[in-house]
């Protein structure tokens, strides 16, 4: 096993498969299309090795399996199935505002949010990911930013 | 009244990131050894695909090592299913072969099956993986396992098939992944 693909994996599994798991609602499925794009990363490696980033390679596969995975099943659903209440570290009223508002949002504007606000790409790597024009993307972030926006201040309201 | 921009993307960011630690918590990377295996056989099932092709085009061919049968008339329309099942990888084991075989044959869910030699699936593994000359390189063909490459005509159908493949010892027996990952039934 050449090193560079096992420092790739331990650096970036944890990484894409949180991001992964904001988007679908479920980190027992966004650790499945990491390791499945690491396994197709793995097949292509002595290219891929030669990327300046291979880890933004897997990332992108592991995206575009994400949304494949999504247009084939209602994750929305699971998403409030999945909303259990956790005993870790006191979720505060504004991580479940969001969680719900998140589930709510279509997938493209979920994919959207997540990608500018969590992962930090800017608006052309987005568009570029998900094969859409720049302005739909600008779409996507705006209608979302509206959609949220309505969640957290109904939801903090009580605590201003 | 509507917020600054800035203060509502910083909220945004942050109630993110916790989303994001929460999961990270609970994240089990399987580890990078897991990888290579899970390639090989991710290859070795997508292949199940192209044989079966392969076969149905060819034809009925020599009896006991590959056979299709036609679709009974009025049959009603299905989704297909496609598996693999792997023999031992210290074989070859001809009555295991056999055994497998006759299941296959005998079973009417099953549309056509196709028996990929040690041979055969080591020419193909090199084919399909001539960008990954590393990976190659680290393969003997001595580790490539002969199978039983099938389709089953209905989905549905598929659970007994592959139940009662099951119930050979020393198989491996592997759903074509295209095909709907949780069966809904058994787990």
């Amino acid at each position: 096993m050449p090193p560079d693909f096992t420092d790739c994996y331990a650096a970036s599994f944890a990484p894409i498969a949180g991001q992964l798991a904001v988007y679908l609602g479920s980190v027992e499925e966004a650790q499945e299309v990491t390791q499945e794009a690491f396994t197709r990363a793995w097949t292509r490696w002595s290219r891929i090795a030669r990327y300046d980033d291979p880890s933004a390679w897997v990332r992108r596969v592991a995206w575009n399996l994400a949304t494949s995975r999504i247009r084939r099943v209602r994750t929305a659903l699971r998403h409030r199935q999945a909303q259990r209440p956790e005993p870790v570290a006191g979720p505060g009223p504004e991580r479940v505002a969001i969680e719900t508002a998140l589930a709510a949002l279509p997938p493209n504007q979920r994919r959207a949010v997540v990608l500018h606000y969590l992962v930090g790409l800017p608006v052309a790597e987005i568009a570029d990911l998900c094969r859409a024009r720049e302005g739909a993307v600008r779409t996507w972030l705006y209608r979302a930013r509206l959609t949220l926006a309505h969640h957290l201040t109904d939801e903090v309201t009580d605590d201003a | 009244m509507p917020e600054p921009d800035d203060r509502l993307d910083d909220r945004l960011r942050t109630a993110l990131r916790s989303l994001d630690d929460t999961a990270r918590r609970r994240i089990r990377p399987p580890g990078a050894d897991t990888v290579p295996p899970a390639a090989r056989r991710r290859r070795g099932t997508l292949l199940a695909a192209g044989a079966a092709v392969a076969l149905v085009i060819a034809g009925g061919a020599t009896a006991g090592w590959r056979f299709a049968r036609p679709v009974p008339a009025g049959a009603p329309p299905c989704a297909t299913a496609e598996g693999a099942v792997f023999l031992p990888v210290d074989g070859p084991d001809a009555d295991l072969r056999a055994r497998v075989g006759t299941i296959l044959n005998d079973s009417p869910a099953v549309q056509s099956a196709y028996f990929e030699t040690r041979d055969e699936a080591w020419e193909r593994f090199k084919r399909q993986f001539t960008d990954a000359p590393d990976l190659v390189a680290a393969t003997k063909p001595s580790s490539l396992p002969e199978s039983w490459r099938f389709v089953v005509r209905c989905a549905v159908d598929y659970s007994s098939v592959e139940a009662q493949l099951n119930a050979v010892p020393g198989v491996q027996v592997v759903r074509e992944p295209s095909a709907p990952v949780r069966s809904g039934r058994g787990g």
